[in-house]
């Protein structure tokens, strides 16, 4: 199994990134190999487009499974298109994430999350 | 002569000034680029409109012929295509129809398909022409109604208002392109203040001319007046808080047309500008 996480800062691996689009960069973890990736995001300082650019990303690392703490539209369709799992993250600590993850106790996240324009 | 309205937010009496202005003025012209919510076609109240569609076109991909390279993914720099398993998948919300992902096609596998964006409705009111742009519900983006009304004003030579979007939006920047001079509306108070220097700062950065129309005054301290003294911007006119312009414009009447201390107070706005953008010509020649 080949798991994604986005990470909110490069010099912080063990928190996971709240927007998934504008997370620094990405955890890949290969549960079969027992192999640990870390990779830059290059979606994190774009101006527009930046969910779809990352969901690209993370496709094209090949991962089975994404855990997020939310899912824009855009990012959604992709990860929908290519077949994805998508999983809810549950708190924001990475490992915790992936061994709850492997022991199937994330629920699959279904819905996009509007944005955050014109919210409070 | 073209003449842009603005303002840093809604709601400080774009609109009301642009169609008092251009009503002041037999023969001018009225163009509504506040294509989200275009309402000086209320007042004014057009006759003989001719309406015209706006298109932009998207791409679309010939799954047949495209034979994945990705190179259109690549390119685009408004990050609007995807590509998972053989397939290019297309966010027309994001794109921004510069078609140069079917330039860079090797296989030549995509083509534009034209969609409505928008409305362009020409008509006139009196003398005055009025040319108002509508976006179409649920459309992101104004922007290529704006260029579309742009082009149709390129050889005019006659005196254009343009009422322009609130804020300093691309549709903003848009309208004010190929403005001779920029009116800035502002209001009395500081949040007024605020957006008056976002909105200075604008057109400031594109080298416009510019002068403040001092909206909703109630006479003391106005926060708006201080910021242009201090930055050395032209008052062109102040209009005081006036029940008698809100019964008006609540029943969408153009006052110049309705009293003629109204018709001498735009007027002598429209005078104003008319000097201080000549004086702007002379100092830049």
């Amino acid at each position: 199994m080949k798991i994604v996480l986005p990470i909110e800062k490069v010099n912080n691996e063990d928190l996971i990134g709240t927007s998934f689009g504008r997370s620094e960069s990405f955890m890949y973890f290969d549960s079969e190999k027992d192999e640990t990736l870390i990779t830059v995001n290059p979606a994190a300082k774009l101006q527009g487009g930046a969910g779809i650019k990352a969901a690209q990303k993370v496709i094209d690392m090949g991962a089975d499974i994404v855990i997020l703490p939310q899912c824009g539209q855009n990012a959604m369709d992709l990860f929908n298109a290519a077949n994805m799992s998508v999983k809810k993250s549950v708190d924001r600590d990475i490992l915790s994430n992936i061994e709850k993850c492997l022991n199937n106790k994330l629920a699959t996240l279904n819905e996009a999350h509007p944005g955050f324009h014109h919210k409070q | 002569m073209k003449i842009a309205v603005l303002s840093g937010k809604g709601g400080t009496g774009k609109t009301f000034c642009t169609v008092n202005i251009a009503a002041s003025q037999p023969g001018s012209t009225y163009v509504d680029c506040d294509i989200e919510e275009p309402n000086g076609h209320l007042f004014l109240k057009p006759e003989k409109v001719i309406e015209e569609d706006v298109e932009v076109f998207f791409p679309v991909v010939d799954k047949l012929v495209c034979d994945g390279c990705r190179k259109c993914v690549d390119f685009c720099k408004f990050n609007a295509m995807g590509f998972v398993g053989d397939n290019v998948i297309i966010f027309n919300d994001i794109c921004h129809s510069c078609g140069g992902c079917a330039l860079v096609c090797p296989q030549h596998a995509i083509s534009d398909v034209p969609k409505k964006v928008g409305t362009i409705l020409q008509g006139v009111s009196g003398t005055n022409k009025v040319i108002t742009g509508m976006l179409e519900i649920g459309q992101e983006s104004g922007v290529p109604i704006i260029k579309e009304i742009e082009s149709k004003l390129k050889n005019n030579e006659d005196l254009v208002f343009v009422d322009c979007a609130p804020g300093t939006s691309c549709a903003a920047v848009e309208s004010v392109q190929n403005a001779d001079f920029c009116l800035l509306v502002a209001e009395p108070t500081i949040f007024g203040a605020h957006n008056l220097e976002m909105i200075y700062d604008l057109v400031k950065s594109l080298n416009k001319p510019c002068g403040v129309v001092l909206n909703k005054s109630i006479g003391g301290y106005n926060p708006s007046l201080e910021y242009c003294e201090n930055q050395n911007i032209p008052i062109m006119g102040e209009i005081f808080y006036d029940f008698e312009l809100g019964k008006m414009n609540s029943e969408a009447l153009v006052a110049v047309w309705e009293d003629i201390k109204y018709q001498t107070i735009f007027n002598g706005i429209f005078q104003k500008i008319m000097k201080e953008a000549n004086n702007e010509t002379i100092t830049n020649s």
